[in-house]
């Protein structure tokens, strides 16, 4: 086949779905740098780029799937996790205010800013919650008790796809400028960091590690005490720990 | 209903949300969603049809720019067209596992990464040549239309689409062709600069 019975059929390539024996010609010719094909393609691509683009009907996505993938790289809420109240009804007392009173787009403005600042802050809350409950209910998920630091407890949720989850209760309490620091420990090699976090109310502690985890490769998950922003190794002796097993 | 072209007044901060990305701010993954998350979603959406696996596949796309921002080039990678051409590799990958048919999906994935995707911006901020490409669709024959969405939306190759229109290889193929190469000289009647 020649360049111009070829220049229709990028588009087809470009998409993966040429088929023999046109695509060992297109292959042949892109292999070789024909600059006349090595446009065509370029041409194919750039209009299946805007084919996909225009001719999908407008869906809106679910409200809470920008917080799943934000929690999925790790963004934390803002504020304490715990769900911190909303108030609700002091923002909507204002704008009742500001109604009632008939001047105000500077105070509405204040509000509806507020009340967006806070509505995004409760996406990503449901969000990380989403992406907590698709960890522990997945299929694949093991679960490992921690110990042994009685009175603190608790269990890890461990999945080779999603991360590791953890969830503990009566911890100790931390001295000023320090925090929990949680740790994928290796069979062979030296712990790797996973993350921070606080202490909850009531002593719990919650932690989402997100992301692939080589489960085979890893020995236990271990919390150990360390600097406000964490270390890059273990300073003090880890007092929880969840072996993995072989 | 046709998707306005998002991406005209958004691809100017391609490069900084790139920049962002590869710094490992989460943040730049919000924002990257903000911009591309509905064309990315509708697009997956009307590939699989499974809101669920819609939802999933969404998440995984925007994943990928962050565990793949090292490859993107700040100065020419068009986010947006690199976020949809994912999403249509994700989706019909997802197709094909679950009716278990295999592809030679290696010249798409291959092109994924490709340089060639690189400087679509300048494509992306002509919206009235995507409004044109729209008005082109339109008018292409039943037939015409028909062989790209099945090619565009379900990744089917000629025979497979030979197959399910039950018509001849030579005639689905006669359809594919004309209707590329009407929406090719669309585009190239008006090159960019």
């Amino acid at each position: 086949m020649n360049c111009d019975e070829l220049e229709d059929l990028y588009g087809l390539y470009a998409l993966g779905l040429l088929e023999a024996p046109e695509l060992a010609e297109a292959r042949e010719h892109l292999g070789r740098g024909c600059p006349r094909c090595q446009q065509s393609l370029r041409q194919a691509m750039e209009m299946n780029v805007m084919m996909l683009g225009s001719l999908s009907p407008i869906m809106e996505p679910p409200a809470a799937l920008r917080g799943r993938i934000l929690a999925s790289v790790g963004a934390r809420p803002a504020g304490r996790f715990g769900m911190a109240w909303l108030p609700w009804a002091a923002v909507a007392a204002t704008l009742v205010m500001a109604a009632w009173l008939g001047n105000d787009r500077t105070q509405l403005r204040s509000a509806i800013t507020r009340l967006e600042a806070q509505a995004s802050e409760e996406r990503q809350r449901l969000g990380f919650l989403q992406a907590m409950v698709d960890l522990v209910a997945a299929p694949a998920t093991r679960q490992v008790q921690l110990g042994p630091a009685a009175p603190a407890q608790g269990r890890v949720y461990v999945n080779a796809e999603r991360g590791v989850l953890l969830m503990a209760a009566n911890l100790p309490e931390l001295q000023q400028g320090r925090t929990f620091e949680m740790w994928l420990v290796p069979r062979q090699g030296a712990p790797v960091p996973a993350g921070l976090f606080g202490r909850g109310p009531g002593g719990t502690g919650l932690h989402l590690r997100p992301g692939p985890v080589e489960v085979a490769l890893v020995a236990a998950i271990a919390v150990s005490v360390e600097p406000t922003g964490g270390s890059p190794a273990p300073t003090t002796t880890p007092f929880l720990i969840a072996p993995l097993g072989p | 209903m046709l998707i306005p072209l998002l991406f005209a007044a958004v691809a100017e901060g391609d490069g900084d949300l790139i920049r962002r990305l590869r710094a490992r701010e989460p943040a730049a993954v919000g924002e990257l969603y903000d911009r591309y998350g509905r064309a990315v979603y509708s697009l997956v959406r009307r590939i699989v049809r499974d809101p669920s696996a819609a939802e999933d596949l969404t998440q995984e796309t925007f994943l990928r720019a962050w565990s793949r921002s090292h490859l993107l080039d700040e100065a020419r990678t068009s986010l947006g067209a690199w976020l949809l051409t994912v999403a249509r590799n994700q989706a019909v990958d997802f197709l094909r596992q679950r009716q278990r048919r295999l592809h030679d999906h290696a010249a798409v994935e291959e092109l994924e990464d490709n340089a060639l995707l690189d400087g679509l911006e300048r494509l992306l901020l002509n919206a009235d040549r995507a409004k044109r490409l729209q008005r082109a669709f339109a008018r292409l024959p039943e037939r015409q239309q028909q062989v790209i969405e099945l090619a565009y939306y379900e990744d089917l190759t000629q025979t497979e689409m030979a197959a399910r229109l039950q018509q001849p290889l030579g005639t689905v193929k006669t359809w594919m062709r004309s209707a590329l190469r009407t929406l090719r000289e669309e585009l190239v009647a008006d090159p960019i600069s």
